[in-house]
């Protein structure tokens, strides 16, 4: 099967098969999400056996491009890569068998077998390009040959935090999209002052207003707030296909005038300037999923701390303090699950991880060496001493635990795994978020909301105790997040900043 | 479910509670009408019996809400829809305890009952004066998120650091200081009087003060007295906020204390209607 893989056909079957040997394979019926476009999971996906297709929502439609996929193809190397969440559904066609490579296993074949890098890096690039212009909404009306052929023409460009991408006054060369990552459109007045336009994010562009002129000047520097990957729009080819598509042209004008519009009202509005500064320099647009206390309503009952403490095993990872943005929000001391989390960069053991609905979390075999909490620049992430039966759960209630054993009589779940069966409906109660479980967590008979926490210690015996990385994870092993539910006022709220704070996003 | 919605719980905003409130106001108004005009005498007493059967009712589920304040593993509803019921479920519940006893209360016990059922009625409404009110004006100034306890212990700490400002000062300084500008640092407990009082006109009163003290220094010690006193603005406006969140809490040591003692009036009196 392996020399069938054209990822792997200029390898050594057994090379590759010794580093591929510990993969885990996964089956999927006919149908059945194989995974879901937005879900975080940094593996990687060969098919071995079957068929299955790619559908990618086309933007401003409600319609969605098939692409098929056959034995031997790879996919999901987008996330693998980024740590972005996944771009696209991957549908099974077929009855499928696919090989799941995790990221760490991934990326050390890829430093061994030098013609799978460069294979891999061909596919990531293509795709990253033909995946992206489909989804722009200023492509809408382009046909799928001539985005193709664009595809083939355009560059990637990697920035790191902090780099320039152009400057104020330099010229126009192309247009920019903003594959994944967030960057920052300031303006210098003649003071040197730095005036903040606005944060661009995935599926946003820039740099087409100087491309409207002969010979145009930019009007802004552009600099990365994060890890940023873009692909750049030669002006040739930008004007070539404004030639050819007077309605994308006349889209793109009316949006340059929108957004010359909206610097002209930053100008005058000092609140929406500090605002937009605020957003960028307190690190709080790269957050996904951010605590933030309104604190004209926090009558500081600090049940959120006690609620955190009660549904963590009696230690709340909530400190009720950190700085305040602009002057009514407090964003408390609590992870902000960023888009780009540092915390994951250096982990030895692969222990801190993305669920797949984005929350971060550190797993059971976390060995305490403070990696992450170093990295983590808001200093959301402690190194607590935990016994081994400090888990969870161990503090969940017996009704609880009742009402689990009712709903799986009633269902008829067993709690037990079927690699090839379609997940059972989850029991849910009115108000409940959706959880997504990821199946190599052990889970309580008939609880599809919970993790099963280890056996107890003995009474009377003393429970071993060993370091452990302590962090907000959105109380994922609970169906609510303990400290909003538990709000009497409606002061804390968890929200994702990009939509919060959509009123200072950029225009189109 | 969007991941915005999953983020951003507002269930309890999203709850019908004012359109519930209004439609039982409207049942118990027509219900009323409905005793005064056409029911007969005794007919009139079942309907006063129902009213004070369910009145009884929603004071115990009333009293539930510090119940389900501290319970945080089992699900019961977000905590904001159960203080929004709360805070209905009390107005109603007066509507309800006035028809009660629309035909006059009778002996000294149900006069008590009576007191006691609008103390807990007027401190509720007290406690949500305060709840909307003071978290808005302690956190004008952004101090309002430090805990109460470390404020406590920062309010205590300026005498320290007014201390250090006159070590090894000139002598006449000293006495000045220790007579009568120390006793201003000294943290002496909470000053409820400033509950009453303007944020403003306590901080003009310090500055009247220190100019004074600044007349009354040695000329080599008035830029001394000037950090004095902006060292005495910082404490004081920190007490400003300290005193309104203490106030915050302060309020349930009397609508609690109150709720307990009508919830056991309340039993003495069924009992009694029962064995009587």
């Amino acid at each position: 099967m392996i020399p069938d893989i054209p990822l792997f056909a200029q390898e050594k079957a057994e090379d590759i098969l010794s580093f591929i040997k510990d993969c885990e394979m996964r089956y999927f019926k006919p149908g059945e999400h194989i995974c879901r476009q937005g879900e975080y999971d940094e593996t990687c996906n060969i098919i071995l056996e079957g068929a299955a297709h790619v559908l990618i929502k086309l933007e401003g439609t409600a319609a969605k491009k098939k692409i098929p996929l056959e034995p031997g193809q790879i996919f999901g190397e987008m996330a693998a890569f980024t740590g972005n969440p996944r771009t696209a559904d991957i549908v099974a066609s077929t009855p499928v068998t696919i090989l799941n490579i995790n990221k760490n296993m991934l990326f050390n074949m890829l430093d061994r077998f030098a013609s799978v890098k460069a294979k891999l890096d061909q596919i990531y690039r293509e795709r990253a390009l033909s995946t992206l212009l489909l989804t722009i909404p200023i492509f809408a009306g382009v046909s799928q040959k001539i985005l193709d052929e664009l595809a083939l023409k355009v560059m990637l460009h990697s920035y790191n935090t902090g780099d320039i991408i152009f400057r104020q006054g330099d010229d126009a060369e192309g247009l920019y999209l903003v594959r994944y990552g967030f960057v920052k459109v300031a303006e210098h007045g003649k003071d040197g002052q730095e005036k903040v336009l606005a944060y661009l994010k995935e599926g946003h562009y820039f740099g087409e207003m100087a491309l409207l002129v002969a010979g145009g000047k930019r009007m802004a520097t552009v600099s990365a707030i994060n890890r940023v990957e873009l692909i750049r729009i030669a002006r040739e080819e930008f004007e070539e296909l404004t030639k050819n598509h007077p309605a994308m042209l006349a889209n793109i004008r009316k949006i340059v005038e929108k957004r010359k519009e909206r610097s002209a009202s930053i100008g005058k509005d000092e609140l929406l300037k500090n605002k937009l500064s605020s957003v960028i320099s307190s690190g709080i647009i790269q957050a996904k999923a951010i605590l933030i206390m309104d604190v004209t309503k926090c009558v500081q009952c600090d049940n959120c701390v006690n609620a955190c403490a009660a549904l963590h095993g009696g230690k709340s990872r909530l400190a009720r303090k950190g700085s305040m943005f602009n002057h009514f929000l407090l964003i408390p001391t609590s992870c902000r699950h960023c888009a780009d989390p540092k915390c994951m960069s250096n982990c030895p053991t692969g222990a801190i991880s993305r669920d797949l609905a984005g929350e971060i979390y550190h797993k059971d075999f976390c060995i305490g060496c403070g990696s992450c909490a170093k990295n983590c620049q808001y200093g959301n992430i402690t190194l607590d001493v935990v016994s081994e039966n400090d888990g969870e759960n161990n503090g969940v209630s017996l009704l609880w635990r009742l009402r689990s054993r009712f709903v799986a009589k009633e269902t008829g779940d067993n709690g037990a795994a079927d690699p090839g069966a379609a997940k059972p409906e989850r029991f849910v109660f009115p108000g409940d978020r959706e959880m997504v479980q990821r199946p190599d967590e052990e889970r309580l008979p008939g609880d599809r909301n919970m993790v099963a926490s280890k056996p107890a210690a003995k009474k009377g015996k003393k429970a071993a105790t060993r370091r452990k990385a302590v962090k907000c994870d959105m109380c994922r092993s609970y169906a609510i997040i303990g400290c909003v539910y538990h709000c009497p006022t409606g002061a804390a709220r968890r929200v994702d900043p990009a939509e919060f704070f959509s009123d200072i996003t950029s225009v189109g | 479910m969007s991941r915005s919605q999953i983020l951003d719980d507002r269930s309890a905003l999203r709850s019908g509670w004012p359109a519930v409130f209004a439609l039982i106001v409207g049942l118990l108004i027509a219900s009323f009408f409905f005793r005064l005009f056409y029911s007969s005498p005794d007919g009139g007493a079942d309907f006063d019996l129902a009213y004070g059967i369910i009145g009884v009712f929603l004071i115990i589920f009333l009293a539930f809400y510090k119940l389900r304040k501290n319970v945080y593993k089992i699900r019961l509803g977000t905590l904001q829809s159960w203080f929004q019921a709360h805070i209905y479920i009390g107005i109603i519940s007066v509507a309800l305890i006035a028809m009660h006893a629309s035909s006059g209360v009778g002996g000294a016990f149900s006069v008590l009952l009576v007191a006691l059922f609008s103390l807990v009625i007027l401190s509720g409404i007290m406690g949500s004066m305060i709840y909307k009110f003071i978290p808005v004006s302690v956190n004008k100034y952004g101090s309002g998120t430090l805990p109460l306890a470390e404020m406590e212990e920062k309010i205590a700490g300026y005498l320290n650091e007014a201390d250090k400002h006159v070590d090894n000062e000139h002598k006449e300084f000293a006495v000045l200081y220790h007579k009568t500008i120390r006793p201003l640092f000294v943290h002496k407990g909470v000053k409820w009087g400033y509950l009453l009082k303007e944020e403003r006109a306590i901080l003009e009163n310090q500055k009247k003060l220190f100019a004074s003290f600044k007349m009354m220094a040695p000329p080599q010690n008035v830029y001394d007295v000037s950090v004095l006193g902006s060292i005495a603005m910082e404490k004081e406006r920190l007490m400003f906020t300290w005193v309104k969140l203490k106030a915050l809490k302060a309020w349930l040591s009397f609508h609690m204390p109150l709720t307990f003692a009508m919830i056991t009036a309340t039993a003495v009196h069924i009992i009694s209607i029962l064995y009587f």
